[in-house]
Formats: structure tokens, sequence, C-alpha cells
């Protein structure tokens, strides 16, 4: 939020004056209550829970009173530190048995406190290279010029142009499609995507680690334009399953089709698994 | 291998510098190593960066550039640079992920940072609504002058220590304090 305001010098507060606090300068309520916790010199793994809540309201009421837009992540940080108070203010609900200690005893600030400190170790780093910023700036590269005549600059990844993507497609349509059966009669496909992803699996294993260039793989002429596109949604779909895996040495070179063992297979989509549970 | 280092204009890593002289890495890292101590007294340096070697004007040089080249104000902003540091520790990582450690959405902050291809998406979470994941790139790399995501500021560990220590203090007095209460 980018909001840019003046407090206002005639503040009919008849308790403490508020801090004068720039409104720009917070990125979010968590940026906000350790500016609050740091300013007020507060010791952030004994929180004043009940001062801070209140400088936190009294500047969200400050907002309010200019008639700022509140961000809603404000006033849920807002319920958030009413809710310590109040759970910090109640006693502790009775014990129904021993098992339960450990779960009561939770200081309720936990969390809260948990995340300040989070956030305020990415912001140190924030600034540590917000310095490695300041310092590559002073240093100055020459760009790669548009070489002429006998060489030119190789296209980067993933900036190659339509029209030389479209160039190299047709240039493999070409070559290909030279050995294309001369469609005489329609008949019944023999060949399915199975069939096609059971070609590709049991030859790339058969080649084992050193892998299997992609263009081996294509079929021999005369064959029918369909078995490209097959091939094609077969490498798609044993990659999906993990069952292949390809990888090109250098941009513009050769393709490798590797064969995935299955017990590596696995462990792959177990980690996966694991990291979605880990959240 | 000046040479190339001259007409790359962007970083060459190891294996293009071995590619293109035919000489083995060894060989080439030396001649690195060596051309670096050649420009010693240069106006021009040999810097590592974002995985490769590049020839660049030495720091100390900048003011005189800065005069030859016209002002743009154009570095990150907070919520940016705050963004790309949670991704650059916790990639590959989804929007809730950072979220969650900002308090505050990052939608437009990572549009801003894929548009300056400083991070780019990472496939995606196998979690249900399998949210994009974001990763950093070779030119975050090279925006902060890093020759790796291994030269990315640590924290002192020490400090982790330390805090650690406090925390498990904390944890002591609250179960104290619960047991007189």
């Amino acid at each position: 939020m980018l909001l840019t305001a003046v407090k206002p010098t005639a503040k009919a507060s008849a308790t403490t004056p508020l801090p004068s606090i720039r409104l720009d300068a917070y990125e979010g309520p968590i940026d906000l209550l350790l500016h609050l916790v740091r300013q007020g010199k507060m010791d952030i793994f004994d929180l004043p829970i009940v001062e801070l809540c209140r400088q936190y309201l009294a500047y969200l009421r400050e907002m309010e009173e200019l008639d700022l837009n509140i961000a809603g992540e404000f006033f849920v940080m807002a319920a958030t530190l009413l809710e310590i108070k109040s759970r910090m203010l109640l006693p502790a609900p009775p014990k129904l048995n021993s098992d339960e200690d450990s779960d009561s005893e939770i200081d309720p600030r936990q969390e809260l406190v948990e995340r300040l400190l989070e956030y305020g170790k990415y912001q140190a780093i924030a600034e540590s290279l917000r310095e490695a910023e300041r310092q590559r700036q002073m240093v100055f590269f020459r760009a790669p010029t548009e070489y002429t005549g006998q060489f030119r600059v190789p296209p980067k990844f993933g900036q190659m142009s339509a029209s030389e993507l479209l160039r190299a497609l047709e240039q493999m349509l070409s070559s290909v499609g030279a050995g294309e059966k001369a469609i005489t009669s329609v008949r019944r496909q023999k060949i399915t995507l199975r069939m096609k992803m059971r070609e590709v699996q049991s030859r790339s294993e058969r080649v084992g680690v050193e892998g299997i260039l992609l263009a081996d793989l294509l079929p021999e002429p005369p064959f029918a334009l369909l078995e490209v596109v097959l091939l094609f949604l077969a490498l798609l779909e044993l990659l999906k399953g993990g069952v292949v895996m390809v990888a090109q040495e250098e941009f513009c070179g050769e393709i490798r089709v590797f064969f995935v063992p299955e017990a590596d297979r696995e462990a792959l989509i177990g980690e996966s698994v694991e990291e979605g549970l880990g959240d | 291998m000046e040479c190339l280092l001259f007409v790359a204009g962007e970083p060459l890593t190891v294996k293009e510098l071995v590619k293109a002289t035919e000489a083995d890495e060894a060989a080439v890292i030396v001649a690195v190593h060596c051309l670096q101590d050649r420009y010693r007294e240069s106006a021009l340096h040999i810097v590592e960066i974002a995985g490769g070697y590049q020839m660049a004007t030495r720091p100390e040089y900048a003011p005189a550039v800065g005069k030859l080249l016209a002002p743009n104000a154009n570095k990150l902003s907070k919520p940016a640079i705050e963004t790309v540091t949670i991704i650059a520790y916790r990639q590959p990582c989804t929007q809730a992920e950072i979220e969650a450690i900002r308090g505050v959405s990052v939608d437009g902050v990572l549009k801003t940072l894929t548009e300056r291809e400083l991070i780019q998406e990472a496939g995606r979470k196998q979690t249900p609504g399998r949210p994009i994941l974001y990763a950093t790139t070779d030119l975050f790399l090279h925006y902060f002058g890093l020759a790796n995501l291994e030269e990315l500021p640590r924290l002192d560990e020490d400090e982790i220590e330390e805090q650690e220590r406090i925390v498990q203090e904390m944890a002591e007095t609250a179960l104290v304090a619960a047991g007189v209460a």
C-alpha cells in the first residue's frame, strides 16, 4: 500500500498523544507491528500485548480518521491481537487430565512472535540485498552486439521468436514428412497411444543410462504421420508419469530420452507428496 | 579467453569456455584466474557472476560512467526486494507461503518481479489447487551481483543459536509461571 499522508495536528486525543507515524512506510500489519515493537523497545520474547494492542488499534483508528482505505489484512491482525489479549487475560481453562498439560501451557503470543521474528529475519536480509543491489549497480557491463556476417549470437533459452520456432518445425516436418505413406485406402489405425508409450519405455529402458536420442525414436519410413503425433503424445504422458526424463546438453542441441527406474520414480513422487503435506 | 569474454557480453560459464577453447576445465579455470590477475591494473575486471564470468568496469569508476549515461531510477521497491528475498531463500515456494510471511498480498509484486525476469514459475505444487511455485532466475543473481545462490547473505549462526536459546528459556519460564498459577 502506498499511502502518503500527514498526521493531523489537531488530534482530539485525551489520553497519551500518538507517536507520529509515516503511513507510507508500512507494507502490512506485520511490518507495522515490528515497527511498533522496535520503536517502543519492547521485548519481543515477552511482548507487552496490552500495550502493543493499544498502539496498533490507535494506529488503525488514525488511519480511519484520515479516511484511508485500510487493507483487510490490518483488521485481521487487529482481531488476532485482541484474541491473544483476551486469552492472556482469562484464566487458563481447568485441566481435564494431566495429558493436556503441555497443550494448555503454550503461550498464546508464541505464533505471533514466531511470525514477527521470521519477518524480521527476511527484512534484515532484504536490507543486505539492497546493499548488494547498490554495489552491483556501480559496475557496468557490455551488452552483446548484434553481429553480422559469418556469425550471430545464438538465441537464448526461452527467447526463441515464434518465426524461428515455426522454421524449426517446418524443417522437422519436411524431413519427417518425406517418408510418409501415401494414403491409398482408409483403414482402422493399428497403433494406439498405449502401444507407443510401451515402445518408448522399453526402448529407453534397453539403452540404459546413456539415454536414447529423440531422433532415433522417430518412426522409420514409410509410416503414417499419426505415428509421429502419437510418439509426441506418448512422450508427454511418460514425462508426466515420471517414467522418462528428457535432457538437452545445450540449446538447440540433441534431445535425449532417459528411462527412470521405478524405485527412483517413487522416490520422486514421494518427495513431492511429502512437500505437499509439509504445509 | 579474454577475447571470448569480450565478445560474449554476458556471463560465460566454465562449460561454455571449455567448449570454445577446447581446453579442459581445470585449464580454463586457471586461465580465468590468470586473466583476473592481469586485469589488476586495468579499469576493467573479470567478475564471477550468475554462474559464469563476465567482463565489467571497476566500481570505482562508477561516478565517471554515471556522467556519461542518462540517469535511470529503477531500483526495486521495498515490497519487491522483500518478496524476492523470501523467494530466494525458500524457493520453490508459492504465493500463499510468501503472503504468510509478509502478511500482505503479493499479487502485484510477483507480476512486477516476473516482468523484470527476476523470478520465474517453477512448476506447480502437488497440493489442492496446484498452486504455482516461484523460483529466482539467473538474472536475479546478476541483478544482485551474486555468483550463485550460496552467496546469499546468511544470518549469523550465533545469532540463530542465541534466538533458539531465548525461545527455549521463554518456554521454560512459561512452564514455571503456569505451575505457580
